[in-house]
């Protein structure tokens, strides 16, 4: 990987918390699959860095970071496995065992900012107190979004160029051991942890049936996803036009919470 | 509304608007979270409300929106479109309002954040998610391609649709769309097709097969084909997906535990060969 290449992906890396798409780096950029497919284009192998993209971003299905909370960077670990898998050759299931950790040490930079942000508030404070609009500018977008391209995009950089092929390298020299089997047989349990997660939110009431309605369609019919999605449509509107206005009492979102901790 | 209320322009609003769209998280940090951001869109209102002399009006309404803030951004912007009308009426005099305004904020942001996070990161994320990694499983460019594009559109749609509730409706809108059952309805159907779909991520990405096999004098008895593929295919990763998600959902397992738990046993029993 050039130098340049390495610049691309912390750019890459910027957008998943930076502000520029309609403030939604977060579900575009800051996904494991956009970061794949992304990662794989600055490399020259887009369809790879799709297929691993798609491998990690189920380990991060379900994530959800309410309230400034912010369990795993899954835009990092898309970056660095798909990164790792391209340069050095390594399978998907591969890529996982550079991702997951990368993941959980990509929160560190979250927090930084995070903190880091605090300075510019009272910035802000200050050109609120002359009624000075423009000076937000600076404060809000413009100095906080220049801090955050420094705190994520040089790290990643360094990493990409520096690291992945340094971890590449440590899962390739397993190859063909019985190291390499099990981290496969990792890989395959890992995406119940993004599927859980997400079931932790829906997986409630009546709607508990069509959780075991889609894995049959999979098992004995062999849908594939789109389709499995079309019908889960149908079914879902059926059953709300059924139900009516009882939907909701039906399915109790909030009242069924209450067994959480 | 009488017509005494002085109304923004139009180009104010839409500068609001999209400076919420974009800037919300602009500065996200621990101490107000999207407080700079909201005091960002607020500022065009501000600007075409407020004279360029009146320092006191300016730095007075600037100051009441600096406070912290938080919200899913884009059901949230419900309440961007509300403090703008409210701002139109406090500019025109109505007493009391500037006091107000910001209970009326802090009210309304946890439950609009509650029904967005939802919405969003529990329903449309890992639905589209789904859809993609079923298309681009294989390397088809187009899942990743078509979850960004549709992504983008339907975040701007929501913008403009909370936006429009919060101006138009005030309130009393907002307090409407939380008690009517029509956005109930939508996430008791999207959290059918929620579960129909990650029945079948399920069935489809986890894997977990007993490579268990017993010698027999009259052949041998694998225990995945001859026992578990007997009883249903992929009962396994069934059986796990079940497992892992009542330990995280009813025994309060973080997932960074959960992660760790899995691969640990999976180094285990990997390595002795059971799976």
């Amino acid at each position: 990987m050039s130098i340049f290449q390495a610049l691309l992906c912390g750019i890459c890396y910027y957008m998943s918390a930076g502000t520029w798409l309609v403030g939604v780096g977060f579900y575009t950029f800051g996904r494991a699959l956009i970061q794949g497919f992304f990662t794989g284009l600055i490399l020259g192998d887009p369809i790879t860095g799709t297929m691993v993209g798609c491998t990690i971003q189920l380990i991060y299905l379900g994530v959800m970071s309410t309230g400034g909370s912010f369990p795993a960077d899954q835009a990092l670990a898309g970056i660095m496995g798909t990164a790792a898998a391209i340069t050095a050759g390594l399978s998907a299931e591969e890529a996982i065992a550079i991702a997951v950790p990368i993941g959980l040490l990509g929160t560190v930079l979250y927090n930084f900012r995070m903190v880091t942000a605090t300075a510019f508030v009272h910035m802000a404070d200050k050109y609120a107190a002359e009624g000075n609009t423009r000076g937000i500018w600076y404060a809000n977008v413009v100095f906080p979004q220049v801090a955050l391209f420094l705190i994520y995009a040089i790290p990643c950089t360094l990493a990409c160029y520096y690291g992945a092929p340094a971890l590449a390298g440590i899962v390739d020299s397993l190859a063909g051991s019985n190291a390499i089997r099990v981290i496969g047989v990792i890989g395959g349990m890992l995406p119940v942890i993004g599927i859980a997660m997400n079931m932790k939110a829906i997986f409630k009431g009546e709607a508990r049936l069509f959780f075991f309605i889609g894995f049959l369609m999979v098992v004995y019919l062999d849908f594939n996803m789109v389709a499995v999605s079309l019908f889960a449509l149908l079914m879902a509107l059926v059953y709300v036009n059924l139900k009516g206005d009882g939907a909701e009492k039906a399915l109790a979102f909030a009242e069924e919470d209450d067994d959480d901790e | 509304m009488s017509d005494e209320i002085r109304k923004v322009s139009k180009t104010a609003l839409n500068k609001c608007f999209w400076y919420w769209a974009f800037f919300a998280h602009a500065c996200y940090n621990y101490e107000r979270l999207q407080g700079t951001g909201f005091l960002h869109s607020m500022c065009p209102i501000i600007d075409d409300l407020y004279d360029k002399d009146d320092k006191e009006g300016r730095a007075a309404a600037m100051t009441r929106h600096a406070a912290f803030f938080n919200t899913e951004p884009r059901v949230g912007t419900a309440i961007i479109g509300l403090t703008a009308a409210m701002e139109e009426r406090i500019a025109s005099g109505e007493e009391g309002l500037a006091e107000t305004v910001t209970s009326v904020k802090t009210g309304l942001m946890g439950p609009l954040a509650g029904i967005g996070d939802t919405l969003m990161q529990a329903i449309l994320a890992p639905l589209l998610l789904s859809i993609a990694i079923g298309i681009g499983e294989g390397g088809n460019v187009m899942g990743p391609v078509l979850y960004f594009a549709a992504f983008i559109a339907i975040v701007i749609v929501l913008h403009r649709l909370f936006f429009n509730i919060g101006y138009n409706q005030g309130d009393e809108g907002i307090a409407q769309l939380l008690e009517s059952g029509a956005i109930n309805k939508v996430i008791v159907g999207a959290g059918i097709m929620g579960c129909t779909v990650m029945g079948a991520l399920a069935a489809n990405y986890v894997k977990l097969d007993a490579m268990v096999v017993i010698p027999l004098t009259t052949g041998e008895f694998n225990l995945q084909e001859n026992f578990f593929n007997a009883i249903m295919p992929r009962i396994l990763p069934l059986g796990l997906t079940l497992l892992v998600w009542w330990l995280m959902d009813k025994k309060g397992v973080s997932s960074t535990k959960m992660l760790v738990f899995i691969v640990v046993i999976g180094a285990v029993l990997g390595a002795i060969g059971i799976i």
